[in-house]
């Protein structure tokens, strides 16, 4: 099969695929979904070493149960309910050690730290610059927001999931994953709010 | 559609989620709307702003790890390679890791507090809640003392390196006074010494004490308010420095070469320290906590503050100590409760051993009887830090301590008086 039928096959059609002996169809399914997984999974543990190591460990186990896979739901809602048990399990053995420093690095690619990442005494007249620091402050934003509510926001903003699969995946309801996504949304609202306010003085 | 209806569907409108007509519906209203409007702008701006936040990449390695596991799966190896982790977090570092985190847990540190506050209450148990044990352990003490201090007593006293016994008898040297005079074991202070044990006419103080070759059976020990004999204990440093004085004189007698340097114990046949319990010299294992603590917390007034005059006054007197102490006993015993004070004071502040006991237990009957629980209360918080007092004394200190209103400590004494070892009373 070539590459680029192989990148306009769905996701079932891909692990279909790989069950049969197709490796690259394997590859293919991992570059579309290691970034978006590497997302959720940095959002949800801010530790890059734990992430990629849960990363892996989610795409072994799809390797694992590829021939069991039943094409109940889809591709996409059992990988990331995967990635999330996986990270909810870290998180739980982890959690009386979960502490962010302002000295440490973030793991996310971005070499500053956190207190780097904050606004500077100086004046930011750049809008750029306004902009990076207001996506810095959505994530320390979404850092600090409940578990449960971070996991659907970033479900549903970062990788466009439904609201039914999110459902599905965190196993509640569809109105409460709606509920839930409300009361993040309202908890970043009022963080970016008040760094809206920093910005317009600083302007 | 109402604000209501509308409000409710914000979120969904906001995630693309609504159907194409119902969305039109209540964008038309959030237009039209004061409240819904800017609500939907707030949203809107959140998403937006959420709509930029980047999708990370995680490092190449991963991926490639993932595919050496997809290729082993497709050759149809059983067994899929090890899960490597990604990073430095194996060996000798994961183990650190996990050990870290399980030191850092809160139950271990739950763990850690509970142990502490038990091994300080253990630590701070008095040794008065084991009297038996304690008595036991004071006669052994007593008999390796007999043993050994007439045969090597340099080497149990100037020879023995014991800080807080030197450090005492320096200070007495450089205020004139050698520890030897003080303790009546020098050839001078000796013969008055032994005068004083001859002439000890008062009660149980008359009594003559056998000295089974420089040992005490526990029956003697036990037979009167003064039972403990010189042991070695820290917690019994002040019943040794006041009521060792007769055994020690008799022992003298049988061992006259023991020598000063036994100031340095406080075991049966040491010379006790002429007045103040704080004074007893520190033993090697005596703790200083303990040392320091008989002193300010059981003291009559004017005891511990006895100048080194008034106890070489005393070591001088010791006779005419006697003699006041038995009048003023006598008095205390027929009411004339204001000449026993007058006579028993002098004695309490100057004398050393059982004549300070027997003066300090006299003057609190002698207060108790006159209903001054107040001024009682000081001389019996002294008799009772002894761990032998005897019952009837106890109840006599537990009836003052309710009179002034110290119920705890009364229930304390009370207590203490029911246990089958107390002595019943030395006079």
């Amino acid at each position: 099969v070539r590459q680029n039928d192989l990148e306009t096959c769905s996701d079932e059609q891909l692990l279909s695929l790989y069950t049969r002996g197709e490796l690259s169809a394997m590859g293919v399914l991992v570059t579309r979904y290691q970034r978006p997984l590497f997302t959720f999974l940095m959002r949800m543990c801010s530790d890059r070493s734990r992430s990629e190591d849960l990363l892996q460990e989610a795409f072994l186990r799809l390797i694992e149960h590829a021939d069991s896979f039943e094409g109940g739901s889809r591709l996409k809602t059992w990988l990331y309910r995967i990635a999330r048990n996986l990270c909810i399990d870290d998180m739980r053995r982890r959690k009386h050690r979960k502490h962010a420093s302002l000295d440490a690095e973030r793991g996310d690619g971005d070499d500053r730290t956190l207190h780097d990442q904050l606004p500077a005494n100086s004046a930011i007249s750049d809008r750029q610059a306004v902009g990076n620091q207001l996506t810095g402050q959505m994530m320390s934003a979404i850092e600090k927001l409940p578990d449960d509510q971070r996991e659907v926001f970033l479900l549903r903003q970062v990788h466009a999931l439904q609201f039914k699969e999110i459902a599905e995946i965190t196993a509640v309801s569809e109105n409460t994953v709606k509920s839930r996504m409300r009361y993040a949304l309202e908890r970043l609202q009022s963080a970016l709010a008040e760094y809206r306010d920093y910005a317009e003085e600083l302007r | 559609m109402s604000c209501e209806s509308c409000r409710d569907l914000l979120i969904e409108l906001v995630c693309d989620e609504l159907p194409a007509d119902t969305a039109a519906e209540a964008r038309a209203h959030a237009l039209t709307c004061e409240r819904c409007g800017p609500e939907l702008a707030k949203l809107e701006g959140t998403m937006q702003v959420a709509s930029k936040l980047p999708l990370l990449a995680p490092s190449p390695e991963v991926e490639r790890r993932i595919m050496q596991a997809a290729r082993a799966a497709i050759a149809g190896k059983a067994k899929l390679p090890a899960r490597e982790r990604s990073h430095s977090e194996s060996g000798l570092a994961s183990w650190f890791a996990r050990i870290s985190a399980w030191a850092m847990s809160p139950q271990v540190a739950m763990a850690s507090v509970l142990i502490l506050v038990v091994g300080i209450g253990l630590y701070a148990l008095p040794i008065g809640q084991a009297p038996e044990t304690t008595a036991l352990r004071a006669t052994e003490d007593e008999s390796e003392g007999a043993a050994a201090e007439p045969a090597a007593p340099s080497a149990m006293g100037a020879a023995t390196p014991v800080p807080e016994a030197d450090e005492l008898q320096e200070q007495r040297r450089d205020r004139g006074t050698s520890a030897g005079e003080l303790l009546g074991t020098t050839p001078a202070a000796r013969p008055r010494a032994e005068e004083s044990a001859k002439a000890a006419p008062v009660g149980r103080l008359a009594k003559p004490k056998a000295a089974k070759g420089g040992s005490y059976s526990l029956d003697d020990r036990l037979d009167g308010y003064g039972s403990d004999k010189g042991d070695s204990k820290p917690a019994v440093a002040e019943r040794a420095a006041s009521n060792a004085a007769p055994e020690r004189k008799e022992y003298q007698e049988k061992a006259p070469a023991d020598s000063a340097s036994g100031a340095g114990r406080a075991g049966g046949f040491a010379p006790a320290p002429p007045a103040s319990p704080a004074a007893a010299a520190p033993m090697p294992s005596q703790a200083p906590r303990e040392t320091q603590g008989t002193e300010p917390a059981g003291a009559p007034p004017g005891a511990s503050a006895q100048s080194e005059g008034e106890a070489s006054e005393a070591s001088k007197d010791s006779t005419q100590q006697l003699g006041q102490l038995a009048q003023g006993i006598a008095a205390s015993q027929r009411g004339d409760y204001g000449q026993a004070e007058k006579l028993l004071v002098p004695v309490a502040k100057s004398a050393s051993g059982s004549e300070r006991t027997q003066a300090n237990l006299w003057l609190a009957r002698s207060y108790r009887a006159q209903g001054d629980c107040a001024r009682a209360v000081p001389y019996y918080r002294t008799l009772t830090q002894s761990l032998s007092v005897s019952r009837d004394v106890l109840e006599e200190a537990a009836d003052c301590f309710t009179r002034t209103g110290n119920e705890p400590q009364a229930s304390k004494l009370r207590a203490r008086a029911q246990q089958p070892t107390q002595q019943k009373s030395p006079d």
